[in-house]
């Protein structure tokens, strides 16, 4: 698969990923720029890979985990309030939604990441554990405390999770 | 207590944050250094009642372009080094002056900064001040390449610490307005000698709240010029100057007479003295009449009044209609590209150096006065109505201090027909003193980006023939 082609085919979707894992519009700039900046660069082994976009969501998950710019991050969210703050929307800055998204802002970045993995791509807990490098019962445990943070009640469900949002 | 599907519903409002992927595609490319990115650009907005110049600045950049390369290309000799990319933010580069750019076989600085064009728009605290429906893209850091004229590959890269929104090149540096927060910062950026390194350092001028219009700055890098919006409702006017030291941060500004208020500033360039600044001035803003005029304004006069400047040259004359006008550093020569719309106030096409038709031309005229001569037509493409769609030139790459050598952007419009496909193609020559070569390698960076040379930043850009299918 050439950059093109992947380009045309799952960039639209890997962009999602990342601004759902970053939250914010500057932190999914950052953090798609940086991973893609790299993946251009090596794309003739990417390329090459059976899945070259399942590969480069992996690179933008661990890009994501190994974030540690904290005051550059600190710089975006100021940057995110004054946008607020110029352009106010009272319904939405007081509704539920927003509420639970401050709380997921606050979480543990691998419990967020299990959450969007879960809950936004809709992979099942053992293709979890692949991408983060650890076993399904310590993905059910970072979901789980998670869930629990954010008083969220889980449906009980056998079986792997639902896939309601899987984009490849 | 929320369940799942609360959950689920929340995340998938977070897409809305997710970049855009013409523009991340375009930064990508850049950066890693591949050849310029053939996409279709569509972001932009609707330009009503602006000269071209300012759509130049702000319309979108269509569609994919092609290089003439079937030529003879130039013999340019320069160093090159490998791309490192800079992330020294330094103390501003106080009482170290900094030594020109080397120069190819041709004369021609060795290097140049780009911008991607389809990038630029976007203003702190709000939308594009080129019109309404461009949605925010304030990045938190932007890369830009330094590219070597020799090639047209790129030497160096710098981050920069914000959203670029305007970049200019003194004799041996580059700079930029980046936008942080509510306020735009200014930078300086050297080439690091011999290992082509970059270092950066933020410029001790105060940051300004105001969208950033154009910059410009002087031969030696010591005095840094740029233009601010001024809003009016919908209306946005870039009608304030202010000219900074790059050494202290002290400032001059010039601001529009109230009688004038409707007048805009355009592209500027400095003088060789780094004492008086060039410019084009709309008035009414936005509109290319005889009131639009190429200015020269004293930097060192006191006053604040931006139209005790002298008038050089109407962007209407004998020759045409101009869209504006890019002066040489030794102030003796003026340059245009004949665009004579349909309401050319001369009522036709003008003429120059006896020829009645030179739209699409360059025309050099003598600061002073007198006669304008066509100093290059673009051929036309033969057997084919895209002429009348234009092969054209657009404004002035680079200008060498005496005007002898000129760096010029083509274009060639070929619509389609039964025959064949739709074709835009955009190369770049060298005029030197008569003589006409061919520079293919730069002239996809001359579609798709503004390049920053020293003395001018070019803003042009093709309007592209809608793709064959």
């Amino acid at each position: 698969m050439t950059f093109e082609e992947f380009a045309s085919a799952h960039l639209a979707a890997v962009l999602r990923f990342a601004a759902v894992l970053a939250g914010d519009r500057a932190a999914a700039d950052d953090l798609a720029q940086e991973v893609l900046i790299r993946a251009y660069s090596r794309w003739d082994r990417i390329g090459g890979l059976e899945r070259p976009e399942f590969y480069v969501r992996k690179m933008i998950l661990n890009e994501f985990l190994s974030w540690r710019r904290r005051s550059a991050r600190q710089a975006r969210r100021d940057l995110l309030a004054e946008r607020a703050s110029a352009v106010p929307d009272h319904a939405q800055a007081y509704s539920e939604r927003e509420a639970l998204l401050g709380e997921l802002s606050k979480l543990p970045r691998r419990q967020r990441a299990v959450l969007v993995l879960r809950y936004y791509e809709g992979r099942p807990d053992t293709e979890i554990a692949q991408l983060l490098g650890c076993s399904p019962g310590t993905v059910r445990g970072y979901a789980s405390r998670a869930l629990a943070a954010l008083r969220v009640e889980m449906t009980p469900r056998p079986g792997a999770a639902l896939r309601t949002k899987v984009e490849s | 207590m929320r369940d799942e599907e609360d959950l689920r519903a929340a995340l998938r409002t977070l897409e809305r944050h997710a970049p855009d992927a013409e523009a991340t595609l375009a930064a990508v490319r850049t950066t890693a250094g591949a050849a310029p990115a053939r996409l279709v650009w569509h972001r932009g907005a609707a330009l009503t009642g602006r000269p071209r110049g300012w759509a130049r600045t702000f319309a979108p950049l269509a569609a994919a372009a092609s290089v003439v390369a079937v030529v003879t290309g130039v013999a340019l000799v320069v160093r090159m080094t490998g791309p490192v990319m800079a992330r020294h933010e330094g103390k501003p580069p106080v009482s170290q002056p900094v030594r020109p750019f080397p120069t190819t076989a041709d004369g021609i600085p060795a290097f140049f900064m780009l911008y991607p064009a389809a990038l630029h728009s976007v203003q702190p605290n709000g939308p594009s001040v080129g019109g309404p429906g461009v949605p925010p893209l304030m990045r938190s850091y932007e890369i830009l390449p330094i590219m070597a004229t020799a090639t047209g590959r790129k030497v160096a890269q710098v981050r920069l610490p914000g959203y670029v929104t305007a970049i200019a090149a003194s004799s041996g540096a580059f700079f930029a307005a980046v936008v942080r927060g509510p306020r735009a910062w200014f930078y300086e950026v050297r080439l690091t000698a011999g290992r082509g390194g970059t270092t950066t350092a933020r410029l001790p001028i105060p940051a300004d709240t105001a969208p950033i219009g154009r910059l410009a700055v002087s031969p030696d890098g010591t005095r840094l010029a740029y233009s601010t919006y001024v809003r009016h409702g919908q209306q946005n006017d870039v009608q304030n100057l202010v000219v900074a030291s790059t050494a202290n941060g002290a400032e001059h500004r010039w601001q529009t007479p109230a009688r004038d208020s409707g007048g805009s500033i355009g592209s500027m360039t400095w003088l060789a003295d780094g004492r008086t600044l060039a410019f084009n001035w709309y008035r009414p803003a936005g509109e290319v009449t005889t009131e639009s005029s190429l200015r020269l304004l004293d930097t060192i006069s006191p006053g604040h009044n931006l139209l005790a400047s002298r008038q050089v040259l109407p962007l209407i004359n004998q020759a045409g209609a101009f869209d504006d006008y890019t002066i040489s550093p030794d102030g003796k020569t003026v340059f245009g590209i004949v665009t004579c719309p349909r309401r050319c106030a001369t009522g036709g096409p003008g003429t120059a150096g006896g020829h009645p038709d030179v739209r699409g031309s360059l025309i050099q005229f003598p600061a002073a006065g007198g006669a304008p001569v066509v100093r290059y037509t673009e051929p036309r493409l033969p057997g084919t109505p895209g002429n009348v769609v234009g092969s054209k030139c657009g404004d002035p790459l680079w200008i060498s201090a005496s005007a002898r050598t000129v760096l010029l952007p083509c274009y060639q419009h070929r619509p389609r027909t039964a025959a064949h496909y739709s074709l835009s193609t955009v190369h770049v020559v060298l005029l030197d003193n008569g003589r006409v070569r061919q520079v293919p390698w730069l002239g996809d960076l001359a579609d798709m980006f503004f390049i920053a040379f020293p003395g001018i930043t070019s803003y042009d850009w093709v309007p592209h023939l809608p793709p064959s299918p």
